[in-house]
Order: structure tokens, then sequence, then C-alpha cells
């Protein structure tokens, strides 16, 4: 195995364990808000890792292009999401825990 | 209801900056609030937004640009263009922000908020999954409001957008003088953040180095 695709593995194999964070913030977490942040903080991070580590894997820059526009789309719609879900909650007067 | 929650004892209102420093941006009837709730102003229909938008300065860079994304993403492959087509011209004036073609920020400073949002993310995410770890699950939630520097409203947009992907920070209402967030660590360090990050976006898309 090459430096790069161990490279590549290793960004992958780091990556994956955001998302379980993610999870598992998702389901212990008390309410929406403090989901929202659980689940954005973290697939940001672990989807580019993967991605990071794919496009290395792949060894092609068309590639690597590709799953670097996928990481930016999906972090305007993960943070838009975050945001419009966040706004609606506090609009339509849900409190957030602890306070 | 609102109103009440953030009235509540235990919520911390802050103000770090003297009021009257954020002006509703100039032209826009009923503050750009009204757009996004749909009151005052007849110009925030999508035949509006399409007319203008097809007016606006930088169409032909925004048609360019959302064209070589949809290539990239089609891998080249020239029978996705059906559907591609429609999508792009779609994206390039159904854009809901005024187009004012000015963006150009420095390659430096492109440079510095890149590097500012992959350390930031990094950090945001081990926070968040160290608090999801810890048995006790420690939260301590508290609704700050922030009061703008930034004067438009895409960079306004963007920044309350951005600060959902860094640690510990979600903005849950934004009005014509400040944004509500939801924070989940300390408040004061969020807040110094807040206002790093704010004066990085006023560079990067507003183009002057703010105080």
């Amino acid at each position: 195995m090459s430096l790069a695709n161990a490279i590549g593995l290793l960004c992958v194999l780091l990556g994956m364990p955001f998302f379980f964070l993610g999870t598992l913030g998702l389901l212990r977490f008390p309410d929406a808000y403090t989901r929202l942040h659980a689940l954005a903080k973290t697939d940001n991070v672990g989807l580019g890792l993967v991605c990071l580590g794919l496009a290395i894997l792949s060894g092609s820059l068309a590639i690597g292009l590709k799953l670097f526009l996928i990481w930016v789309l999906m972090l305007i719609a993960s943070a838009t999401g975050a945001g419009l879900i966040g706004r609606t909650a506090l609009a339509r007067g849900m409190k957030p825990w602890g306070l | 209801m609102v109103s009440d929650l953030v009235a509540a004892p235990g919520i911390v209102l802050c103000a770090p900056r003297p009021p009257g420093v954020c002006a509703v941006p100039k032209g826009t009837p009923g503050g750009w609030w009204a757009i996004s709730t749909g009151q005052g102003g007849g110009d925030i229909g999508i035949g509006a937004t399409i007319r203008r938008q097809a007016a606006g300065k930088g169409l032909l860079a925004r048609l360019s640009l959302y064209a070589l994304v949809w290539w990239i993403l089609a891998g080249g492959d020239a029978a996705s263009w059906g559907w591609g087509l429609p999508a792009v011209f779609m994206a390039a004036l159904l854009n809901p922000f005024p187009a004012n073609g000015r963006l150009r920020p420095a390659p430096r400073v492109l440079l510095r908020f890149a590097g500012v949002f992959v350390l930031w993310s990094l950090r945001g995410a081990l926070d968040v999954g160290w608090r999801a770890l810890q048995p006790s699950r420690p939260l301590s939630p508290a609704l700050l409001d922030y009061p703008w520097q930034l004067e438009s409203r895409s960079s306004r947009v963007f920044l309350a957008n951005l600060i959902n992907l860094m640690p510990g920070t979600l903005c849950v209402r934004i009005t014509d003088t400040a944004m509500t967030v939801h924070v989940i660590g300390n408040a004061e360090r969020t807040l110094v953040g807040l206002a790093h990050l704010e004066h990085l976006v006023g560079e990067l898309l507003e183009g002057e180095p703010r105080d």
C-alpha cells in the first residue's frame, strides 16, 4: 500500500467516528436545539474527512474536485437546514432545554 | 411567547456594542427581515426576484459558475444537461440575494477564512462529541442576543448560517438589529468567537478591514 493510500484510508477511518458522535448526540441530547448542534458540527467534519480520504484514494483530480463540491454543498445544506429548524422552533415558542 | 423567552431569567442578554451601530441596509423596503417574513414591500414574489436577478449584475458569472458546478458533479455526462440546464437557470434567477457582483475577496483573506473554518469546525465537532460522550451530558444552554456589526443582508445571512457549523453556536433568530444565538458552552468565550467570525466575514464579503 502506497503512502497516499494509507493517508486516504486514515482520513476515511478518522471521519467515521464523527458520524457516530453526531448520532450519539442526536439520541442523547435533550431538545431540538442541542441535537442540531450535535448533527451540524459533526457531519461537517465527518463528511469532510471521508471526502478528503476518498479523494486521495481515487488519485483523480476530477473525482477529488467532485467530492470537494459535494462536501461544500452539504455544508451549505446542513448550515441552512439547521438554521431553518432552529429559527422555526424558536418562532413557534419552543423553549430551549435548561432555560 | 418568544419575547417572554428572551426576557426570562437565566437567559443571558448581551449587548457588546452601543446601540445604533446596526443600520438597516438602504434600499430595502421594510428592512430585509420583511423579506424573510413575507411582510412589507411588493418586491418579494418569485416573479420580482427573477426580474431583479435577470437585470442584476453578475448573471453571466452566476450562470457560468453553476454550469461549472453541474459539469463537475455530473462528471461531464452530456445526457445530464437535460436536467442540468433548467437547474442552472433556476438557481441563477431564483437567488434571493441582491445581485451586486462586488464579491472579490483578497486571496489572503480567503485563505485565513479557510484556515479558521477548518480549525474551528474540528474544534466544534470534538467539543460537541465530547459532550455527547460524557455520562453527565454537560450542556449549559443560553440564548444570546448578538447585535449586527455587518451592514449587508447577505453577509448577515452568511454569518448566521456559518455559526451553525462553528463551535457551540446555533442561530435561532434573525432581526434587523441582532441575531439570537443558542449556545451550549461558555457564553463569554462564544461571544469572543462570534466577534472574530463577524470580523472575518466582514473582511471577506464587505471587503473592508473592520475595526
